[in-house]
């Protein structure tokens, strides 16, 4: 490779390496607020608009009125938050409730993005809820003012998942698979049927017992695999949502 | 001076009008669509028809943005990202100089491959310095990074041919002549 080449590269990974270094000391984050204050506030009307667009349900033009597109907005948030309401009364769990203000920004990812974080005991691992305690995901990265939630969906997504049947079989909720999951590692020898409810096992730490996952729509079973494999359809679809509530860290260790 | 103050406002403008439009791609069109890479289209045509090294800077901007928002380590996207535009930079110029749709197409795979194989390698280097072992999905990963390349390349390949119709020096008559 040609020596001034070589230069080029060396100065651009010393930049490169500078950046990372200043936002690891800290120095960084005026410059990242500033930076995330001005992508949220465009990322959550473009993120609103989305929801309604999936909540559409004819095909024929409809031409959206901005007051009546901020009423069905705050009608479904409420709708939303008195579900979660309904579940929090009957289970102990400490909760913090957050906005969703954006989805992925990278292709790769599966993420919703939250408008509270660490400032509000959020951290990494917390399960975030919907509805009547529909798991969505799982807290990945928290920063002080918003966090990062990794969808079930998510091709890096993991969740330890039980089945409701006879055998209470136990396996590993994966995502990747677009809009579906997949729950993989269930032995041969348990008998697994199509509508069988999915639901957290409670043997991941940080993940509480009976949040629910969605239904199995299909079981793979090769007589020549160790496992089998249920694809999963869940619960809720998570391009229509408002509203979630983050089951903090602190009330579990309780 | 006031001439470059202009261009700075105009290219902070544009930066952050093109972080809106991915978000919006992102948000708005439905699965696999929305695996579409809007700053790597961005940049592979910005390469091809401007061809000034500035692009880079102009890349590590624009992916500083999406560090802010991505669950890998600070640096997984930004270094990938930055060297794999310097080395598609250096394949126009010296390799792929021809200014046609299917050198743009060609930028743009080889762009994605090099940055999401750096991607790869730096996610799974941090994970296993980490937590001791590896659980990405190889597969599902790469099922991902293929449909965004295939998205990708052809949205490059449709815009490089609107492009044509209203940049001289994409048009044929003025390259041959």
């Amino acid at each position: 490779m040609e020596k001034s080449k070589l230069r080029i590269i060396i100065s651009i990974s010393a930049v490169i390496f500078f950046l990372i270094t200043l936002h690891y000391i800290g120095w960084l984050s005026p410059i990242e607020h500033l930076l995330r204050g001005i992508v949220n506030k465009g990322a959550e009307p473009i993120y609103q608009v989305s929801v309604l667009d999936n909540n559409i349900e004819t095909d024929t033009h409809i031409q959206i009125e901005n007051l009546t597109m901020q009423l069905e907005i705050l009608q479904e948030e409420n709708q939303e938050l008195q579900k979660q309401l309904l579940f929090f009364s009957s289970t102990p769990y400490e909760h913090v409730g957050a906005q969703i203000i954006g989805r992925n920004v990278d292709p790769v990812a599966n993420t919703i993005i939250l408008n509270k974080g660490e400032t509000n005991n959020i951290s990494i691992g917390n399960p975030v809820i919907t509805e009547e305690g529909i798991l969505i995901g799982k807290i990945a990265k928290v920063e002080k003012d918003t966090s990062i939630v990794r969808l079930l969906q998510d091709g890096q997504s993991k969740i330890a998942a039980t089945i409701r049947n006879e055998e209470k079989t136990i396996g590993l909720i994966e995502g990747g698979y677009g809009l579906s999951v997949q729950m993989n590692t269930i032995p041969q020898n348990q008998n697994v049927d199509i509508g069988d409810t999915v639901m957290t096992s409670g043997l991941e730490q940080g993940i509480p017992r009976g949040l629910y996952i969605g239904k199995i729509s299909e079981v793979q079973k090769e007589a020549y695999q160790p496992f089998q494999e249920a694809i999963v359809i869940p619960a809720i679809d998570s391009r229509t949502l408002h509203i979630v509530s983050v089951i903090t860290q602190e009330a579990l260790s309780q | 001076m006031l001439r470059f103050i202009l261009k700075t406002i105009i290219l902070i403008l544009g930066i952050i009008a093109l972080i809106f439009l991915h978000l919006g791609v992102s948000f708005l069109l439905p699965e696999p669509i929305n695996k579409i890479n809007i700053i790597i289209t961005f940049i592979t045509l910005f390469i091809v028809i401007r061809e000034t090294g500035v692009v880079i800077w102009i890349s590590l901007i624009l992916h500083l943005f999406l560090e802010l928002y991505a669950v890998t380590p600070f640096g997984s996207i930004l270094f990938p990202s930055v060297i794999a535009t310097l080395i598609t930079y250096w394949i126009h110029r010296d390799v792929l100089t021809n200014r046609s749709w299917y050198a743009a197409a060609a930028l743009s795979g080889i762009f994605l491959l090099i940055y999401r194989i750096g991607y790869t390698l730096i996610a799974s280097a941090s994970q296993i310095l980490t937590t001791k072992h590896l659980t990405i999905n190889y597969t599902n990963l790469a099922k991902t990074f293929l449909w965004e390349m295939g998205c990708t390349i052809i949205l490059v390949t449709i815009l490089y041919n609107i492009l044509v119709l209203f940049i001289k020096r994409l048009q044929k008559t003025i390259i041959y002549s």
